[in-house]
């Protein structure tokens, strides 16, 4: 493997780790659950903080998400089945819904909208009226066992009854509420009959989030509603759960020439590529020759008095060529001692034998500056002797 | 196999089909005709491996001028040919034009040709000749890569030719030709003519003008016939490049300028190229003409090689060769340590019967080193080169110790120099 195709591969491999930390960052970093009662949702309008307190108390609670998951998760008389929100429960969806849990020991329908009637066949309506304050139980239900101490608040839905007599009104928004005929409450119990559970609807919602079950009673009152049973399976509505139809995939919404149309576009591509990519004859390799640069050895000895700092060899090796030219040029021997060439030049140019034996003979540098300035000062002597 | 742009329209074609049949089978369904359709046109297309191929004998170039070569394309079977031809070569010989359209009827025969500009000294081979044919619908070829031969052989330029003349005419002083003849000492009496103005005293012949009433002067002329021995070192010292060309480049330039100047002084030439091993042999030629061209052709091919050279050999076939006294001219690199573990043992053997000219290309990067002192980095870097140069002194003064003449010059002063001292030599007479 030679070094050119060895740093190939280092980077594709940075190139593949930096995109696996940058997917890991972006998974990390995807925004927490949102959905309002979901059981995963750690935020105010989350339920998580009830989820864990029924599992805490030995509950197994199964989060499904969406029609599909409610209908693959079992069921047995000794399951609770809650509806989280029935804003999202299509007609459809809310017959697939009854008729599952007709199996289940208990429905919990929780923040019941106006299409409870319609849409899960239970004869009760939601109503709007939210109530911050607390309200009394003020009822006979027996399903629950209230007792006059538990008292509730932020309840968000109204619950209105619009038939069958044995529905039981309780936590009416007043205590005198029920007293002119209307039977309403914030939380309504309805007994079994042939097709259902026993059920609870309960616009309490807002009681049981994670912003509001310390308050007041809120978390007796859900730990009773969905503690009654060993299993809780908690039907969150997914947004595919609203149509009359049954869920669609992107597909369904195309225009159907869209995907074989892609999928010519796929296969022209591959051909462009073949196309494309054939060459007409192989990539011809130049034999090359090997490049030295002549000058390699000499640069190489300049770094290596470089990186030992040697000055005094550097000056040396200066100020010996500096005196052969002298000497040269002053018509002495090429090999004359240094002295008699200091001597002969301060003789031919009036300086003082000193500072020429500091410029020619000397090597002493102390630090970089020195040397430098030594070295220009002996080439200006140099080039005042040509001039 | 190839594919052309057809096949990929034919593909795209497939979306009207689809939009009005949209389902996964029509994409089948059309991928499919594809398939059979490509594929018959690939089966239909003729063979490329029929057609025979020819190449246009070999070139020899000057480097730095361009040629050509023509590939001959014969078509025996009865079936039209179309397609494209690449003739492929290495990336040095500097092919343009390489692409070419293949239209062969049946039976017939193409001509193509591709310029070359070679970039590099030395043998240019070609690779392969690639060469594709279309099937009828043109949405398929076929494709095959045939060797056919060749090559272009890059002289060394000779760019020290521009001082032959000056050179020449120096020659023609020694040698009497102009209109002032010179005397030296190294010259063979020629004849006897009558005094003008501006002859050298001292080359008057008294005796002859006592008997002819009037002044009469010898001519001479230079000593002829003798042998220059030139060694090319190709060894890894050659191989060091100077302002981007090898050092044995320069030294071919040298040597090129030395033996068109020795053959026209009426000397004889040998030359020796080779480091372990000779690489390059021209011996002595009568043709004068001939003599330059079997020179560079000799020197075309021949590339600097990593290995130490072996100067016991090199100075035995110098010896070899003659036992006249001879101008050897030593076309190496100064380096110390190669001149000094190499060189130096054998010298004495050569210059026991020869004279000896080293010849080595310095290098101009090094001057710049020593000159520059614009900060520590280039101080540092200039005592290196002082140090380097010290030490080519010290060689080439052992060298001169040893009766040899040392030339050092930068590629471009190397010829002129080398052909001075030649003519110094001869002036002398000291061939």
């Amino acid at each position: 493997m030679t070094a050119r195709t060895g740093r190939r591969l280092a980077l594709w491999g940075v190139l593949v780790l930096v995109i696996a930390i940058a997917a890991a960052a972006l998974g990390g970093m995807r925004t927490a659950n949102q959905v309002p009662f979901d059981p995963d949702n750690p935020e105010d309008n989350g339920m998580q903080a009830l989820a864990r307190v029924l599992e805490q108390e030995g509950v197994d609670v199964t989060v499904a998400r969406g029609l599909p998951q409610l209908l693959g998760a079992p069921v047995s008389a000794d399951t609770t089945v809650l509806v989280a929100g029935t804003a999202l429960v299509g007609e459809d969806t809310g017959r697939r819904v009854t008729e599952y849990a007709a199996g289940a020991g208990r429905l919990v329908v929780l923040s019941p909208e106006s299409n409870t009637t319609e849409a899960l066949g239970l004869p009760v309506e939601g109503g709007s009226t939210a109530q911050v304050g607390a309200a009394a139980p003020s009822c006979d239900a027996t399903l629950l066992r209230w007792r006059d101490g538990d008292r509730i608040s932020h309840a968000n839905r109204l619950v209105e009854v619009t038939g069958e007599s044995t529905a039981e009104p309780c936590f009416p928004p007043t205590p005198g509420y029920n007293a002119g005929g209307a039977r309403a409450g914030y939380l309504v119990e309805l007994a079994t009959n042939g097709n259902r559970p026993e059920t609870v609807v309960a616009g309490i919602a807002g009681s049981l989030t994670n912003q509001h079950i310390t308050e007041e009673a809120n978390a007796a009152a859900g730990l009773r509603l969905l503690g009654a049973h060993p299993h809780l399976v908690w039907y969150v509505p997914a947004v595919s759960d609203a149509g009359d139809t049954a869920p669609q995939s992107l597909t369904d919404v195309l225009p159907d020439a869209f995907v074989p149309s892609v999928v010519l576009l796929v296969l022209a591509l591959l051909a462009t590529m073949l196309w494309r990519g054939r060459r007409l004859g192989p990539v011809v390799v130049e034999p090359l020759p090997a490049v030295i640069r002549s000058v390699e050895t000499t640069q190489s000895r300049g770094r290596m008095y470089r990186r030992a700092q040697d000055r005094e060899r550097a000056l040396a090796s200066l100020q010996l060529a500096a005196r052969r030219r002298v000497a040269a040029r002053l018509g002495l021997p090429v090999h004359s001692r240094p002295e008699q060439v200091v001597r002969s030049l301060a003789e031919a140019t009036g300086r003082h034998t000193d500072e020429l034996h500091r410029l020619l003979v000397d090597p002493t540098a102390p630090d970089d500056e020195t040397l430098v300035r030594i070295a220009r000062e002996v080439r200006s002597l140099e080039e005042g002797m040509i001039g | 196999m190839a594919l052309s742009w057809r096949a990929v329209a034919l593909v795209l074609v497939g979306l009207a089909p689809i939009l009005q049949w949209p389902s996964m089978t029509t994409v089948r369904w059309w991928l499919l005709g594809c398939v059979v359709v490509i594929g018959l046109d690939l089966l239909l297309a003729p063979s490329p491996a029929r057609l025979a191929w020819g190449r246009s004998e070999d070139q020899q170039v000057r480097l730095g001028e361009a040629t050509s070569t023509t590939l001959t394309v014969t078509n025996p079977s009865r079936r039209r040919m179309r397609g494209q031809v690449r003739d492929a070569w290495v990336p040095s010989a500097g092919a343009s034009g390489e692409r070419h359209t293949l239209d062969v009827p049946g039976g017939e025969r193409r001509r193509m040709t591709t310029r070359l500009l070679p970039t590099r000294r030395g043998d240019r081979r070609t690779d392969r000749v690639t060469v594709r044919v279309w099937g009828p619908l043109g949405t398929a070829a076929r494709q095959r890569s045939v060797r056919v031969p060749g090559t272009v052989r890059a002289l060394p330029p000779f760019h020290s030719r521009k001082h032959l003349p000056s050179r020449l005419a120096q020659l023609r002083q020694l040698d009497g030709r102009s209109a002032v003849r010179t005397r030296g000492q190294g010259t063979e009496f020629d004849s006897l003519r009558d005094y003008v103005e501006g002859d050298d005293v001292r080359s008057i012949d008294w005796r002859a003008t006592a008997r002819r009433q009037h002044v009469v002067v010898r001519t001479w002329q230079p000593e002829r016939d003798r042998r220059v021995i030139l060694v090319l070192d190709t060894s890894r010292t050659s191989a060091a490049r100077i302002d981007d060309q090898p050092r044995l480049d320069a030294a071919m330039d040298a040597a090129l300028l030395l033996a068109a100047l020795a053959s026209r002084a009426g000397d004889r030439i040998d030359l020796i190229a080779g480091d372990r091993r000779v690489r390059g042999r021209v011996t002595p030629n009568t043709d004068r003409k001939a003599l330059l061209h079997q020179l560079v052709t000799a020197m075309a091919p021949i590339e600097p090689v990593l290995v130490e050279a072996d100067w016991t050999m090199l100075a035995g076939r110098v010896t070899g060769l003659t036992r006249r006294r001879a101008l050897v001219v030593l076309l190496t690199a100064l380096e110390p340590a190669a001149i000094e573990e190499g060189l130096l043992p054998v010298l004495p053997a050569l210059t026991a019967h020869h004279r000896v000219v080293v010849a080595s290309v310095a290098d101009p990067e090094l001057g710049r080193m020593r000159a520059d002192l614009g900060d520590l980095d280039a101080v540092y870097d200039a005592a290196a080169a002082e140090r380097t140069v010290s030490l080519r002194q010290r060689t080439a003064d052992a060298l001169g110790r040893m009766g040899v003449h040392v030339i050092e010059a930068d590629p471009d002063e190397l010829p002129p120099q080398l052909a001075d001292h030649y003519l110094a030599l001869k002036a002398q007479g000291l061939l």
